[in-house]
């Protein structure tokens, strides 16, 4: 076996999935080629600090990036929410909070009211904010758009679909 | 209350969601390479668990079963990350940093290298790494959650090692080590 095919069997020969016969190949190879050898020490190494990675926490639930996302669902269908929530806290975001009735089957957002005349919360909630959202909208635009001009450039030339001039009558 | 009857264990689905958030997590964010957008689909996760509880086949490992909803979660979100960032007028500025503009005189720990590296290979071999060097998965799990043959487990498996190696050490060598 040279190195070439050997470099295939190494990860399998380290996992111990090979058949007898691949096995005993390998180890015949790497008695001989420090290059393969080389190989085999590096992939123990990286398994060992693949391993050891440390992991990371997920952030918590933040009610203040809920809006309009599947995980206030996921609050509400896995986690008892409290009644009443004092809303009086002072935040620096805009804050509601998620309460549910565990009688009835549904979930409602409340928005605390705004002291002054400003923005409408419902204007910083609406789908222009959301960006995969406003993403797939333009989207589909380019291809309602594209497809009315594959129509009236090809597909009615091409099929005659069109009301005939009155030169031609 | 909602059970989830396995072969080792029946589970609350706050059980669940307390014991496998950690790992699904880093595993998601591994592959997105993005902690928010991770934050976001860890989420998604355990609602499309949650829905498809009912469904769930009993002979089935729930580990397994987790991540292979983690998996196409994952991957679904790439596959958009594609699709948008084929669009002219996208908010470039908001995309994670990721692949090519990682500065390796910026990385100065294993860690990061190993993290820069892992971003750099390609997903779908990412993903078995993955599964068998932090989950300590089997040959077959990893082959029951990425729904291919064991025989694709190894190719994968082999092709990842390689992979990494290569990025792992063009990293180090790039400035990884000062
Ligand atoms: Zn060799």
């Amino acid at each position: 076996m040279n190195c070439e095919q050997v470099k295939d069997l190494l990860s399998p020969y380290l996992d111990d999935q090979l058949t007898a016969h691949e096995r005993q190949s390998v180890t015949n190879h790497l008695q001989l080629c420090e290059i393969c050898n080389a190989v085999l020490v590096d992939y123990r190494r990286f398994d060992a600090l693949l391993a050891r990675l440390p992991r990371l926490s997920p952030h918590p639930l933040s009610p203040g990036k809920l809006v309009g996302s599947s995980a206030s669902l996921l609050v509400y269908e896995t986690q008892p929410v409290q009644e009443e929530t004092p809303t009086a806290r002072v935040r620096s975001t805009p804050a509601y909070h998620v309460s549910s009735t565990s009688k009835r089957n549904y979930y409602r957002c409340r928005y605390p009211q705004p002291q002054k005349k400003t923005v409408p919360t419902w204007i910083t909630t609406i789908p222009w904010k959301n960006k995969r959202l406003f993403n797939s909208l333009t989207l589909l635009g380019l291809l309602t758009l594209g497809f009315s001009l594959f129509y009236i450039y090809y597909l009615r030339p091409k099929y005659h679909l069109r009301i005939p001039s009155s030169k031609e009558i | 209350m909602v059970r989830v009857e396995t072969k080792e264990n029946s589970w609350s689905f706050e059980q669940i969601y307390d014991e496998y958030k950690t790992p699904i997590y880093n595993y998601v964010y591994h592959l997105v390479g993005d902690r928010e957008q991770a934050d976001d689909l860890t989420q998604d996760t355990f609602l499309k668990a949650f829905r498809a509880l009912p469904k769930m086949d009993a002979n089935l490992k729930l580990s397994a079963w987790l991540y292979r909803i983690a998996t196409n979660t994952a991957y679904d979100a790439l596959r958009r990350r594609k699709l948008i960032a084929w669009l002219p007028w996208q908010d470039l500025d908001h995309e994670p940093a990721d692949v090519e503009s990682a500065d390796p005189q910026e990385i100065y720990g294993t860690t990061e290298i190993v993290r820069a590296a892992l971003r750099r290979m390609p997903q779908q071999y990412r993903a078995a790494l993955l599964l068998y060097t932090q989950e300590g998965f089997s040959y077959s799990e990893i082959a029951h959650t990425l729904n291919i043959a064991e025989s694709g487990v190894k190719m994968y498996l082999s092709r990842a090692r390689q992979s990494f190696r290569e990025h792992y050490r063009s990293l180090e060598q790039g400035g990884g080590t000062k």
